[in-house]
């Protein structure tokens, strides 16, 4: 799915500049209102402590709490919800209902916190991601049929912006 | 007027760090959020409090000044200048087991001042130095954070509060059982990295809180000294220069107060000159 990579909070820097500055001090976690933000509690050192989201489990509502919070800038202070630059998310339509024809679904577009400008709606009726994204999550989370994934920004091809402004 | 003993205020201090730090999870989980973080960065009612290393690591490896928890870091720092690594003896969780299973290796007899060579700073300098520099060199995320133990100890409740169990945290009552089968605080005298430039920077300031031995006081034999099997980190206290790895915790001064009365704490200059009386006289309990 993310090649082993994780989906990190709203602000995350590069992967790479991330892992140097987060001192895994689990603010972000902590001050997170829904519980979207857990710690990573596995063996690798390098990731170990640091903070990541699973859609699956809770996926982040961009309410731009943790980014200021973050006491080393691992996270940038940003507060729009446009600029969170998590990832971006990615849609089977051979899985998806309305692509399907079986059900005409929009619980995506509905939950989307970027609703019409990182969720469109095609012709009214089938969901498309656009470059808007930033990969929450929510989507992924409220799908019936499990037919998206949030890739985390470090699984993204290099062009593709995850949101980035 | 009879004081506290300065132990049992160490201990409630000790106890009450570790309550609070074991709730702060839970706590923030439920809205409360006046303070959070952990033992490497905290933020007590908007006031950061972090460790040096963090920060040290992070500035080293990123090549950026991390705010505000570089401000935290400075605080602990300035706090050490003054009161030197008193977060070890007053307030990591770890030093607190750490000190139950010492006082459980007495107990059983296990524990003999001498068995493992002093200088514990030095090998302790001497990781923190290699880590530091190879987590600058290298690019690295901090991973000496992995040996911060008061960190594991928070690590073991932020995951507790998301509903997962952290297993490396098993490695301590692993290494509680080492320490308390050799009879050593092995971890604090020489692993701790986070310990040494709190340590350090106490050992520059020309002022500060110290232990003070006044010689012509002291009652006791060569052989027969209650300072050196009080102290649990096996340093000597008899000496007019206190050893940097000292903690300020106490346990001489108030073994000497059933003696002579010869160790104290003062807040003079680092060398004293035995000559000169007036700074060198114990300030008694604390």
């Amino acid at each position: 799915m993310s090649d082993g990579h994780l989906l990190r909070p709203p602000g995350a820097r590069d992967e790479d500049a991330f892992l140097r500055r987060c001192v895994q001090c689990g603010r972000c976690a902590q001050l997170c209102p829904f519980g979207s933000i857990f710690l990573e509690a596995g063996f690798d050192p390098r990731t170990c402590g640091t903070p990541r989201i699973d859609p699956r489990r809770t996926p982040c509502w961009l309410c731009m709490r943790c980014p200021p919070a973050c006491p080393t800038g691992a996270l940038r202070p940003v507060t729009e919800m446009a600029k969170a630059a998590m990832g971006r998310a990615w849609l089977d339509k051979a899985r998806c209902s309305t692509y399907e024809g079986s059900i005409l679904c929009k619980t995506c577009h509905e939950k989307c916190p970027l609703r019409n400008t990182a969720l469109v709606m095609d012709m009214g009726m089938f969901p498309v991601v656009t470059d808007a994204c930033v990969g929450c999550g929510v989507c992924e989370s409220v799908c019936p049929r499990q037919a998206i994934v949030t890739l985390p920004r470090a699984a993204l091809p290099p062009d593709a912006s995850g949101g980035a402004a | 007027m009879t004081r506290p003993p300065l132990r049992a205020v160490r201990r409630a201090v000790q106890i009450g760090v570790a309550l609070v730090m074991a709730a702060v999870p839970l706590a923030n989980a439920k809205g409360v959020h006046w303070i959070s973080g952990n033992f490497l960065a905290l933020d007590v009612l908007g006031l950061p409090l972090g460790d040096p290393l963090a920060v040290a690591q992070v500035a080293a490896s990123a090549r950026a000044v991390a705010w505000p928890a570089a401000l935290g870091a400075g605080l602990a720092l300035v706090l050490a200048l003054a009161l030197g690594p008193v977060f070890c003896a007053y307030a990591c969780p770890y030093g607190l087991l750490s000190e139950w299973a010492h006082a459980l290796s007495r107990r059983l007899g296990r524990a003999r001042p001498g068995r493992f060579p002093r200088g514990g700073l030095a090998a302790r300098t001497l990781l923190a130095g290699i880590g530091l520099a190879a987590v600058g060199v290298l690019g690295l995320p901090p991973l000496l954070n992995l040996l911060s133990l008061p960190a594991a100890y928070s690590r073991l409740w932020q995951h507790a509060a998301s509903g997962l169990f952290w297993l490396p945290v098993l490695a301590v009552p692993a290494l509680l059982l080492v320490e308390a089968l050799c009879g050593a605080r092995l971890w604090c005298r020489f692993v701790c990295p986070q310990s040494v430039l709190l340590a350090l920077v106490h050992r520059l300031a020309a002022h500060g809180l110290r232990l003070a031995f006044e010689a012509k006081r002291c009652t006791c034999g060569r052989d027969d000294r209650a300072c050196l099997t009080a102290c649990s980190l096996d340093l000597d206290p008899r000496r007019k220069t206190p050893s940097a790895a000292c903690t300020n915790c106490g346990d001489c001064v108030e073994a000497c107060r059933r003696r002579g009365r010869a160790l104290g704490f003062s807040l003079g200059p680092r060398r004293e000159n035995p000559g000169e009386s007036g700074s060198t006289r114990p300030a008694g309990g604390l």
